[in-house]
């Protein structure tokens, strides 16, 4: 059987689920499960911006209507996004030093990040109801404000599960190991954010 | 650390009734939670079958043009959605997956429980749906625009949308379940448990949770896109006077996860028809590699050919030709699997139990499902064929099969492992043969009224001439369902009847090898008593020569002190 260190097995109560408390692959159980949601949440996002694509392809139309769209926040959303994936970085390798102080806040600037693009995204949309685009303004602004809407669903609980997360590994009685749980909000997060990288060329630049 | 794990196994035996079999994280509890709300499900559907087939034996008898439609929908999502995944994969998965590869539960029990609730508060939110203005959904279980995106069409618009919100939190729990199956498969094995050591339905299962998460998740997004044109009124998938959207789309995305979908209720029974081949056989399982390889082959297959629904779509009549090679290519990975499943009948020294005639039931029956899939699967007889009585036929000799029959089989069999009671055999036969001879009366005789032209989804064929003397080979198929269906009444006593008075089961009834049938019957919460599985053979080692038994288990049962004496890599006094 696999060797296994096991002082980096993730969240004891989950591992000792195997009958002899190891870990067949090595890696723990709370990674690989996320990784494998992620797997299916890459063909949710992946199906919906094919789909997207195939639309434009055929409406040679689309191109006026993503003008509409305001490019200069959606490059500082892609900012502030991106940020959040760096600091959310910087907190896993600060836990990883025992550094916990370090770790709190940049998982609070994560949080900050994330709350940011929400109230960034909030204001566009509010511009472009104003402007008189609703779901019912022809395929773009449907998919427009479906994929986008979706993606900030996914952001909005990414803000959540770092809040929880900030919260578990502040408390003086530890659930498991810190660094695991902030890895797999990490991976999450970055999941985001690379979604969102799909959909800015999509909606603002194309 | 002896001491740690004794506190916690006598902490789980004084859990309250509401924790250890309501909101319970043990997963041999969430799977007979599945099992029992699948069977009920399973009655309810067969009971709206009963409905309508009388309706088509004797048309105008009972059910209105629109109740038909209603229940014709109801009946297919149904027992696609709250029938067959809960029974293969919400039921079997739980019960074997922990069982057989030795753990003590799956990777995130508090996830496993939160899947079976969620797959119930979707049963609930379906169930409603009976009882809103309009009726239930009535567009057909594929769900097709524009008849499903414009409520004006069908006048059921909150059946429409409670039937579509049922579906996304089905989609949702077995997702949940999903990531269990595939966490727990790749790292909860016991020591000596390699990936080509698993049991075959542990790799079965595994495999169709991929293919499921890999399939469904698209439909998801569909599912929400749909519901968004139904309550907002976008125009995703239907044409309106501002916005031209794409009714194909839809069947696009349905049938990416249609078809793999069939794959997810298919391979999990026959995973379970290979367990009871093995043991009833005193066989191993013939070209074990074989199967693994086929089923991998078979799940990376099943996401190109959902084209070969759609012949008569109006997708591009060019694009049916890479479809109807994949189609027909499919074939090859499935026919290696059944192949290996009757060579390993051959020379077998059979025992004819009712699990085991269900398991046989269900392969002969599927080969009939199988090759009548061939000539759908080519797109010049599928456009003669399409929306033909002929589908209705093959899809019954695929999906029943695989789910009902299998499913009996495996209840069959597993049942001493769930109830620590085993179900009277006697009765058992009489529902097996009356299962499987009201099926193919119901079932087989479609064939031909579908070559004869016989459109499906029609109220009433006796007002077209070609069809009119043809109406009664729907009486015929009546008569099957009826007994079909009368015929699950002994089923249903004896499982609840052996539930509280069936004879004491032993460790292991059946005398089988792999690694749940070392464990108690029912086995106690966290499965192994404290002891450790540890695998030292092959799954299948039937018959060996040098033993006095004539099977060598799997595995055996260590202490604890053992592991962590014997053992340089177990790191289980960490804990």
């Amino acid at each position: 059987m696999h060797q296994l260190e096991n002082t980096n097995v993730g969240i004891e109560s989950l591992e000792s689920q195997s009958a002899v408390g190891q870990s067949s692959v090595g890696i723990p159980s709370s990674k690989v499960g996320m990784w494998v949601f992620l797997s299916g949440e890459v063909l949710i996002f992946g199906g919906l911006i094919i789909t997207c694509v195939l639309f434009r392809l055929s409406y040679p139309q689309w191109h006026e209507f993503s003008g509409e769209t305001n490019a200069l926040t959606g490059s500082i959303n892609t900012f502030v996004l991106i940020t959040g994936s760096f600091t959310i970085v910087l907190a896993h390798k600060m836990v990883d030093e025992r550094n916990l102080r370090s770790a709190y806040l940049y998982i609070f600037l994560t949080i900050i990040s994330g709350l940011l693009f929400l109230a960034i995204k909030a204001i566009e949309y509010a511009g472009e109801i104003e402007h008189g685009y609703g779901f019912h303004s022809g395929p773009f602004w449907a998919f427009y404000y479906g994929l986008t809407g979706f993606h900030a669903v996914h952001v909005f609980t990414g803000t959540v599960i770092n809040t929880v997360v900030l919260i578990l590994i502040s408390r003086k009685k530890k659930p498991g190991n810190p660094g695991s749980l902030v890895e797999n909000a990490g991976l999450f997060w970055h999941f985001v954010d690379i979604v969102w990288v799909f959909l800015l060329p999509l909606f603002y630049l194309s | 650390m002896e001491s740690i794990i004794t506190i916690e196994d006598a902490h789980t035996e004084h859990q309250g009734f509401i924790r250890r079999y309501i909101f319970s994280t043990d997963h041999k509890v969430i799977a007979i939670q599945y099992l029992i709300t699948a069977l009920i499900w399973a009655l309810t559907a067969a009971l709206l079958a009963l409905f309508f087939r009388t309706e088509l034996a004797s048309p105008g008898a009972i059910l209105t043009p629109e109740s038909y439609n209603a229940s014709v929908t109801m009946h297919g999502a149904i027992m696609i959605f709250w029938v067959a995944m809960p029974l293969l994969i919400g039921a079997f998965a739980n019960l074997c997956i922990p069982l057989m590869v030795g753990a003590k539960d799956m990777a995130f029990p508090g996830l496993n429980m939160l899947s079976y609730w969620v797959f119930f508060i979707s049963s609930i939110v379906l169930f409603s749906s009976f009882f809103v203005p309009g009726g239930p959904a009535p567009f057909g279980w594929t769900i097709y625009p524009p008849l499903s995106a414009d409520p004006r069409f069908t006048g059921a618009k909150m059946g429409g949308i409670l039937f579509l919100f049922a579906l996304i939190l089905e989609f949702a729990s077995m997702l949940m379940g999903g990531i269990n199956y595939i966490t727990t498969t790749i790292n909860l094995r016991t020591r000596g448990l390699s990936m080509m050591r698993l049991p075959i339905i542990v790799w079965m299962q595994f495999i169709a949770a991929l293919i499921f998460l890999l399939s469904v998740t698209p439909l998801v997004a569909g599912v929400g896109f749909l519901l968004l044109d139904v309550i907002v009124g976008t125009s995703f998938f239907r044409v309106t006077a501002q916005s031209q959207g794409d009714p194909l789309l839809w069947q696009h995305i349905f049938w990416f996860f249609g078809h793999p979908e069939v794959y997810v209720v298919l391979i999990p029974g026959l995973g379970i028809i290979a367990e009871v081949f093995a043991s009833h056989t005193r066989k191993p399982i013939f070209g074990y590699k074989s199967i693994v390889y086929a089923t991998i082959a078979s799940a990376i297959l099943s996401f190109v050919v959902w084209g070969h629904h759609m012949f008569v779509s109006g997708m591009n009549p060019s694009l049916s030709y890479p479809f109807a090679v994949t189609t027909i290519a499919i074939s090859v990975p499935f026919s290696v699997i059944l192949v290996c499943l009757a060579l390993t009948l051959w020379n077998g020294s059979i025992r004819f139990t009712s699990s085991f005639l269900f398991a046989l039931g269900s392969f002969v029956a599927f080969i009939i499902g199988g090759l009548t899939g061939l000539f759908l699967g080519a797109q010049v007889l599928d456009v003669y064929l399409h929306d033909t009585y002929f589908v209705i036929a093959h899809f019954h000799y695929t999906i029943f099969p695989s789910v009902i029959l299998a499913s009996f089989a495996g209840i069959y069999y597993w049942f001493p492992k769930m109830f620590g009671r085993k179900m009277s055999e006697s009765w058992g036969k009489v529902h097996f043969w009356g299962t499987f001879i009201g099926f193919n009366i119901f079932a087989f005789p479609l064939f031909f009224l579908g070559i004869a032209g016989g459109p499906r989804r029609y109220y009433d064929i006796t007002h077209i001439d070609y069809l009119r003397h043809f109406q009664w080979i729907h009486v015929l198929s009546t008569v099957g369902a009826i007994l079909l269906i009368a015929s699950q009444a002994p089923f249903i006593i004896n499982f609840f009847v052996s539930i509280f008075k069936g004879k004491q089961a032993e460790r292991n009834p059946w005398k089988a090898t792999t690694l749940e049938w070392l464990a108690e019957s029912p086995p106690p919460h966290h499965n192994w008593n404290g002891m450790v599985p540890i695998v030292v053979n092959d799954p299948y080692e039937y018959s060996p020569e040098e033993e006095r038994e004539d099977f060598k288990p799997q595995g055996i049962l260590i202490s604890r002190e053992e592991v962590f004496r014997e053992g340089t890599d177990a790191p289980i006094g960490k804990h």
